[in-house]
Order: C-alpha cells, then sequence, then structure tokens
C-alpha cells in the first residue's frame, strides 16, 4: 500500500519560531487522522504545507503532488475546510453550488443538493443569512460531493452547539468516509472525534511527539490509579505522566506491559484528552 | 470545464455595483431630463414653437448632418458615466485581492482547484472588460429610451420624427465609437489598474495607502531631490496623449441650423486605431505584466502569514 501523504523532514519557522522542526510522518489511504496539539504548536503550518498554502523546506509528497509545484493539479483530489465560516458571505446558496460545480471536475450536483435536501437551508439566501451551523452544514454539503480522495478539516466545528457539531462528524462518517479516502482534523474538542479516529498525531513545538494508530494505544499505553501506599512502586516503572484525582495518584504508562501495572490498582487506556495532558506536560505532580 | 467564465461569473455576482451605479445615474438622469420636459411644457404649452421648429427643420438638414448631430447628441449622453465607471474600476481593483483575505474566503476559494493566474486575471479582465461593457450596457438602454422620448415628443409636434431619431447608422457608429472608447481607455488604464491589484494583493491593511501613497513618495523625491517628474508626466502622459490616439476631429466639419441660423460646427469626432501599434499602449502591456506576476506571487503566499 503506497502512503496517500509523505512527509520527510519539513521544517519551517517564522522568525525564531519553528513551526515545523524536522517533522516525518506518512499517512495511509481509508484513515482519519486526528492531528492534535495546543496552539502554536505547528497543527496549521503543518496543514499550510499539505494544502500548499505555505513555503516549507524538507520533502513532501501529497497525492504523488508536490503541493508546492502541482498545487493546481493536486487541488482536484483535495478538500478543505479551513476554520468555520470561510465561505464568502456576500454569495447566495445557489451561486455557491453552480460555483463550484463549475470549477470543480469531480464536483456531482445531485450530491449537494440531496445533503442540503436534508436541512432547512433555502437556496436563495445569501450566506451571511444563515446561522453559523448551517454555512457549516452549507461547507459540508459542498465538500461532500466532490469525489476527492483527501479531506483536511481545521477545527471545521468551533463554535458550532453541540447538535451541529455531532450532526457534522455523522455526516461525515456515514456518507462520505470509505476506504478509499482519508481525512485529515484538527480540532479542540478532542473528545468528540475520539471516537471515530484510526491514528493519532500530537504535535508540540513543531515536532511530532506521538503517532500511532488508535488500535495500538490500548497495548502501549495504560492508565492506573494507585492508592497511596504504593505510589512507590508505580513510580519506579517510569511512568510518563503522574497526577493527583480524589486522594488517589493517577500514573500513565507508555510501553509497560499491562500485566506488570495491572497489580498496581485500577487499569484503564488513558482517553485522548488524558495522553495528550501526559504528553506535553510529562511527569507533574 | 469552463473555469473562467465561471470566474468572471462569481465577480458579476460578487459586484452588482457594476450596473447598478450607472443604472442608478441613468435613472437620475432620465428623471431629470423628463422633469426639464414637464416643465418647458407646462410653461410653453405644447407643442411649443422651439419644438414645432425643429420637427420643421429637422427634416431640412442633410442626413450627414443629422447623423452628425444625433452622433454627438449620444455621446454627450454618455460621457458623465464614464466619470462613474473609472471610479468603479478603481475601487474594485483596489478590494480585488484584499477583501476576500480579510474576510478568509480566500481559504474557501483557495480549497478549489483554480489557479492563482486564473483568479488574478480574472479580476483583471473583469476590472477592464466587464466594468465597461455593463457601463455600456446601461448607455444603451438610456439612449434607447432618450430615442424613444425623443421621437415621441417630434412626432407629437407634427413632425416626421421617427426615422430622423431612430437612424440605425448614426446609432450603431455612436454605440461601435463608445464600445472602442471603453476599450481604448482600458488599455490606456491597463498599467494603473495591474498596479491598484498589486496594492490589493500586497496590503494587510489599507491597500488604498498602499496603492497612492508609493507614487506619491516617488513622486516627492523626484521634485525634491532631482526637480524632476517622470512618474507625473508618465501617468499624465497616458492620460493626455494616449487617449487622443484612439479619436480624431474629421476634417470635414458639419452646419445645423438652429432658430433659422445655420451654425457650423467645426469637425466630428471619429475613431481612429493608432493607439493600437504605439509605444504607449505597448510599454503599458509590458509593465502591467510584471505588475500582474507580482500579484499572482503574492496571491500564492500571502494568505500564510495570518
Amino acid at each position: 500500500m503506497t502512503a496517500l501523504i509523505k512527509a520527510k523532514g519539513l521544517r519551517k519557522h517564522y522568525g525564531t519560531v519553528r513551526a515545523l522542526d524536522d517533522v516525518s510522518f506518512e499517512i495511509q489511504p481509508g484513515r482519519i487522522v486526528g492531528l492534535i496539539g495546543p496552539n502554536g504548536a505547528g497543527k496549521t503550518t503543518a496543514l499550510k504545507a499539505i494544502l500548499g498554502l505555505a513555503h516549507f523546506d524538507g520533502e513532501l509528497e501529497v497525492l504523488g503532488f508536490d503541493p508546492r509545484k502541482q498545487r493546481h493539479r493536486m487541488m482536484q483530489e483535495v478538500c478543505f475546510i479551513a476554520d468555520v465560516a470561510t465561505l464568502p458571505r456576500w454569495m447566495r446558496v445557489h451561486q455557491a453550488i453552480s460555483f463550484v460545480e463549475a470549477v470543480h471536475p469531480r464536483f456531482r450536483r445531485e450530491r449537494a443538493e440531496h445533503f442540503l435536501s436534508r436541512t432547512e437551508i433555502r437556496r436563495d439566501s445569501k450566506i451571511k443569512a444563515l446561522s453559523k451551523g448551517m454555512v457549516t452544514q452549507l461547507h459540508l454539503a459542498l465538500v461532500m460531493a466532490i469525489d476527492a480522495r483527501l479531506l483536511v478539516l481545521d477545527e471545521p466545528t468551533l463554535g458550532l452547539d453541540i447538535l451541529y457539531r455531532k450532526e457534522f462528524y455523522t455526516n461525515l462518517l456515514n456518507d462520505y468516509f470509505d476506504a478509499e479516502r482519508t481525512i485529515i482534523v484538527t480540532t479542540h474538542q478532542v473528545e468528540e472525534i475520539e471516537k471515530i479516529l484510526t491514528d493519532l498525531m500530537f504535535i508540540h513545538h513543531g515536532r511530532i511527539v506521538l503517532n500511532e494508530p488508535m488500535e495500538n494505544l490500548e497495548n502501549r499505553f495504560a492508565e492506573v490509579m494507585v492508592a497511596s501506599d504504593r505510589v512507590a512502586e508505580a513510580r519506579a516503572l517510569n511512568p510518563i505522566h503522574e497526577r493527583e484525582v480524589f486522594g488517589k495518584r493517577l500514573f500513565i504508562f507508555d510501553g509497560v506491559e499491562r500485566s506488570r501495572v495491572a497489580a498496581l490498582g485500577e487499569l484503564r487506556t488513558p482517553s485522548v484528552t488524558d495522553l495528550f495532558v501526559a504528553k506535553l506536560q510529562g511527569v507533574t505532580a | 470545464m469552463n473555469t473562467f467564465p465561471a470566474l468572471i461569473k462569481r465577480e458579476r455576482w460578487e459586484h452588482p455595483a457594476f450596473w447598478i451605479v450607472p443604472a442608478a445615474f441613468a435613472g437620475f438622469v432620465l428623471l431629470s431630463a423628463l422633469m426639464a420636459v414637464s416643465t418647458a411644457l407646462y410653461q410653453f404649452g405644447f407643442p411649443g414653437t422651439d419644438i414645432r421648429e425643429f420637427a420643421a427643420e429637422a427634416i431640412t438638414i442633410a442626413a450627414e448632418d443629422r447623423r452628425q448631430l444625433l452622433r454627438m447628441g449620444l455621446l454627450s449622453l454618455a460621457v458623465p458615466f464614464n466619470i462613474f465607471l473609472v471610479g468603479l474600476m478603481f475601487f474594485y481593483a483596489l478590494g480585488s485581492l484584499y477583501d476576500d483575505r480579510r474576510d478568509r474566503s480566500i481559504l474557501f476559494w483557495k480549497s478549489l482547484p483554480v489557479s492563482d493566474v486564473e483568479t488574478v486575471m480574472s479580476k483583471f479582465a473583469t476590472a477592464l472588460v466587464l466594468a465597461p461593457l455593463m457601463t455600456f450596457a446601461v448607455i444603451v438602454v438610456v439612449h434607447l429610451l432618450a430615442l424613444v422620448v425623443g421621437a415621441g415628443i417630434v412626432l407629437a409636434a407634427g413632425g416626421e420624427g421617427w426615422y430622423l431619431v431612430f437612424d440605425p447608422i448614426a446609432v450603431g457608429y455612436t454605440w461601435a465609437m463608445l464600445l472602442w472608447g471603453l476599450l481604448a481607455q482600458s488599455l490606456v488604464f491597463m498599467p494603473f489598474v495591474a498596479w491598484l491589484m498589486l496594492a490589493s494583493a500586497w496590503a494587510k491593511k489599507a491597500p488604498f495607502l498602499w496603492a497612492v501613497v508609493p507614487p506619491a513618495a516617488v513622486m516627492m523625491l523626484e521634485a525634491w531631490f532631482f526637480r524632476d517628474s517622470h512618474l507625473a508626466l508618465w501617468i499624465g502622459n497616458r492620460i493626455d496623449k494616449a487617449l487622443p490616439m484612439a479619436f480624431q476631429m474629421s476634417e470635414r466639419g458639419f452646419s445645423v441650423r438652429a432658430h433659422g441660423e445655420d451654425v457650423f460646427v467645426e469637425g466630428a469626432l471619429q475613431m481612429r486605431f493608432d493607439l493600437l501599434w504605439s509605444y504607449e499602449l505597448w510599454s503599458g502591456v509590458v509593465i502591467s505584466a510584471v505588475l500582474l506576476v507580482g500579484a499572482v506571487w503574492l496571491r500564492r503566499y500571502r494568505a500564510e502569514a495570518e
């Protein structure tokens, strides 16, 4: 299986800030990759590099194209939703559909109409008259009607209420995603996409600090609630994270066999959020 | 694929001002004319002596002279529209590569397989071709309305109106002159529009200042340090010298009878096409190309620093 995206030694700095510091990774087709990192970690820079929107150094291949030189060709098979509400406010819904239909060879109007028919969006409304949630529905309908191989979502549900957020990902999974397509998504609301991700990628200070398929998390990481009298035993196993919860101590271990830590207390697989905090903060009291 | 027409259509959707502004001005002109006519009718009764005289005399004028008169009338009716058109072109070009970066909709446009060259060229063509054509269309409507009203008045005054006024040769020639005039103007203004678009692609804020301050600064420095004014002259020359290359006065004048007297009009405006192979035009094309390459390059990467 050839990788959809191959990145090797990506570098990019803004002044003295390293937004990408020797970043290498591969993304396979048919995956949903969560790119998670704090603000300013380099998420958006990485996405902009993939989308050919930013200069960078290093080797990068997206669908076999160099995003710096073959962006135009590449964009026929790549879609992205950057942030909410980037649809032009002056445009009418039917104009947006007609425009995308005219410029995108892989757009199918019937599909867009089909998705829109499930919403309350009227075709002659101006986009500025739609609610934020409706604008996102419209954008998603346009994107899902494009037969693309790679979909990049940068904070696609920021500022939306919970019903729209839930619906967004449900639609994406049920009506769009399949084994041929790949989705890369960044979001602050990690808990909401945790269940749909197939791969997890943490980025911090321009470096990738974790890149793991979701199914491996269970084997690799363990979260144990340890009673206070066994804390020293737990610490001896090199936890990557430790903090106090309800009078007990919670430890997260990386690459320690489950059988060795199971005896210490209640054993679980850490949530992505906890893992994120653990990876980024390291061992804190 | 029909990307380019779709891009032009997008500009037309986004900027209804291209027809609303001239149409509003046309409404104002027609309303003023109707008021003037009705005031005159109220004061002098209908049909007034002037109108009756005109109706009677119009038929006695030689056909060629009558056409010249009609052409002059129609052209002078069109001229004020151009002031609005130039304003529209200026502000459109200034916002063309800036507005969508400010409201971030550039991220949507860039998510589609449209190259930056196509985008920039579509906006360049919109300023120089679409905007003048929309104004031209409004002027044509104004002309037709004016001709209907004019013919109606003459007919009502007992003259043989409509065929004098609806002279297809005169009207057609006027429209050809108008189209050529608008095109010539666009050709001459080409580097100005390209410069505005470069400023528009460059500015993170206040594209107007970026467009105006650098040339103004160059002119001032030139004047202070070299007691010279190359840039100002170059700009002035384009306007003063280039446009006259699109038109000339004919050698043969024409005479018109008014109030029983012959009035001789010296020469009549004619088209000429020297502009097309002039240094002014082609140096402008080269400069525009350089400025547009800059605009495309900026369009490619300017969004990244956000």
